[in-house]
């Protein structure tokens, strides 16, 4: 299995960043195929957002009745993890007022999937700052090494209002 | 065998569904790969104005930023340097005597031929977020200024990014601390401008500001605040962004106006003059008082301990008498506040 590309992985967000002034309402598919962003349809919540020049995007929430997830998530075309040694993110954002937000990876498997979440928590506040993460397969014995399908997944808060700006996310494969 | 053959299917199914899955994404990521980058997007058309003195060195550098930035025109304000300022691919005004910052940035504001300005200290840097900023501007609606946040250098040193955090309470306190491009409702332009970093934080319509004629006080030191507040009073429509456009420096060890500690300090209160002569809304007074009151704090811990009592003396004056006449909107306001301003008397 060749080395993964981490143009190809990244390519949703490079292209959603290139989309100046992109913007909807509402949980769903985002302009640039293979993102998506979504809520607990049991949740009354409204949900905004815009892609400024240069910047990922930007997510407004308002809640009326709490749901239990929100999440940013990107599709991967990583099926096969043998040739790294794991994935990682390097996440740029601001929050205000601050949040906590989590990370995982969602891989297929014969009866459903499996979801491994990055260790640490990632704390965004109103000066954008920079988040680093890293999953090892040696180290993550559910991260399955051959799946059907991944997903990136970003956990927004589902309970409270938010206005996070996310000015970059890139994920790249781990060297072995 | 009933089971195997409900399984197969399944199974089939799914390992389809999972194929169909793969190569969909894969399409997808290599079309988004392929994609061409977005064509540079055309930029407001704004002066660059730049008051300079004896700071060749750092003008240089900011010079060998902007000129590749594609402002409409940087004009460059030597204010009476020792060695006369060389500029090129610049507008460049000489004052032959020192005449400080204020006259300087207003000398360079009557040559802007550009619809919007920005002023910015020799010794600062625009950041790549500049560029975006006025790549939006220039789609927006009109407006009279669009007030960005900045990098500190002395935040940038310990290791941080951005303003300092008295600067960024106000904002989030305006509840504008995260957006590209954002409306500033009025409700919150007292917030915003308590704000202590400017005037290189904004970019403003030329009109705007010649039209109300807007400008730095003719004072030695401070003589950004009327520049500043004046604008909050005069606007009709403000802009914020998030982005961190400007990279300031404070360089403890410069002679720069910051830095002063003698008398001269004391002509803060001047700087004052226009703003209170400007007779502000009632919020808008009590927020000045309490961004005197932060300024005056700050300016105590620069000046030589021999003018100490001569400025307390001066405050003492502005805070009970000059501003005398906006008590009692400061008392249904913040009565505290009130109480702070009249204590020392």
């Amino acid at each position: 299995m060749p080395y993964p590309d981490a143009a190809l992985l990244n390519a949703p967000l490079t292209a959603l960043t290139a989309l100046a002034g992109a913007q909807g309402s509402g949980s769903g598919a985002l302009p640039a195929v293979g993102l998506h962003l979504l809520t607990d349809p049991g949740a009354d919540m409204t949900l905004n957002w815009s892609s400024p020049r240069g910047r990922l995007i930007e997510v407004t929430t308002t809640i009326t009745a709490p749901g239990k997830w929100c999440v940013l998530r990107l599709d991967l075309d990583l099926p096969d993890l043998s040739a790294c040694a794991g994935l990682g993110f390097w996440l740029r954002s601001a929050a205000s007022p601050a949040l906590v937000m989590q990370a995982l990876i969602r891989s297929g498997t014969d009866d459903g999937h499996v979801d491994c979440v990055f260790e640490r928590d990632i704390l965004s506040h109103a000066a954008a700052s920079d988040h680093t993460g890293m999953m090892l397969t040696d180290r993550t014995p559910d991260l399955p090494c051959h799946a059907p399908w991944r997903m990136f997944e970003l956990l927004l808060p589902p309970y409270r209002p938010i206005t996070l700006a996310i000015d970059a996310l890139r994920l790249f494969p781990v060297p072995a | 065998m009933s089971r195997l053959r409900r399984l197969v299917p399944r199974r089939l199914k799914r390992l389809v569904r999972n194929q169909q899955q793969r190569a969909q994404v894969r399409a997808i990521h290599r079309a988004h790969a392929r994609s061409k980058p977005p064509a540079p997007a055309p930029l407001l058309p704004t002066a660059l104005v730049i008051p300079v003195h004896n700071d060749a060195l750092r003008l240089a550098r900011l010079l060998d930023v902007a000129n590749d930035m594609g402002f409409a025109e940087i004009i460059v304000v030597d204010d009476g340097s020792d060695t006369p300022i060389i500029a090129e691919n610049v507008t460049l005004i000489r004052h032959n005597t020192p005449l400080g910052p204020g006259p300087a940035r207003s000398a360079g504001l009557a040559r802007v031929t550009a619809p919007y300005t920005l002023f910015i200290d020799s010794d600062d840097l625009p950041t790549p977020d500049l560029a975006l900023l006025l790549a939006d501007l220039a789609t927006a609606t009109p407006f009279d200024f669009c007030l960005f946040k900045h990098i500190d250098s002395r935040i940038a040193n310990q290791g941080h990014w951005g303003q300092p955090e008295g600067d960024e309470m106000h904002w989030q306190a305006a509840g504008l601390a995260i957006g590209a491009l954002r409306n500033a409702p009025s409700a919150v332009w007292s917030d915003l401008a308590q704000t202590t970093n400017y005037p290189w934080n904004k970019v403003y319509r030329t009109a705007f500001l010649t039209d109300h004629d807007i400008r730095c006080a003719d004072v030695t030191v401070h003589e950004d605040i009327a520049l500043h507040w004046l604008s909050f009073f005069h606007a009709t429509r403000v802009l914020t962004s998030d982005r961190t456009c400007v990279w300031h420096l404070i360089d403890p060890h410069a002679a720069r106006q910051s830095n002063r500690s003698g008398a001269e300090r004391l002509a803060l209160f001047d700087a004052l003059a226009p703003v209170v002569a400007a007779d502000p809304a009632p919020a808008m007074r009590v927020a000045f008082v309490r961004f005197v009151l932060a300024l005056t704090t700050w300016a105590r811990t620069v000046m030589d301990a021999e003018h100490l009592p001569a400025f307390d003396a001066a405050l003492i004056q502005w805070l009970t008498q000059t501003v005398q006449h906006w008590h009692d909107d400061i008392a249904a306001a913040d009565p505290a506040l009130l109480t702070r301003m009249t204590a020392g008397s």
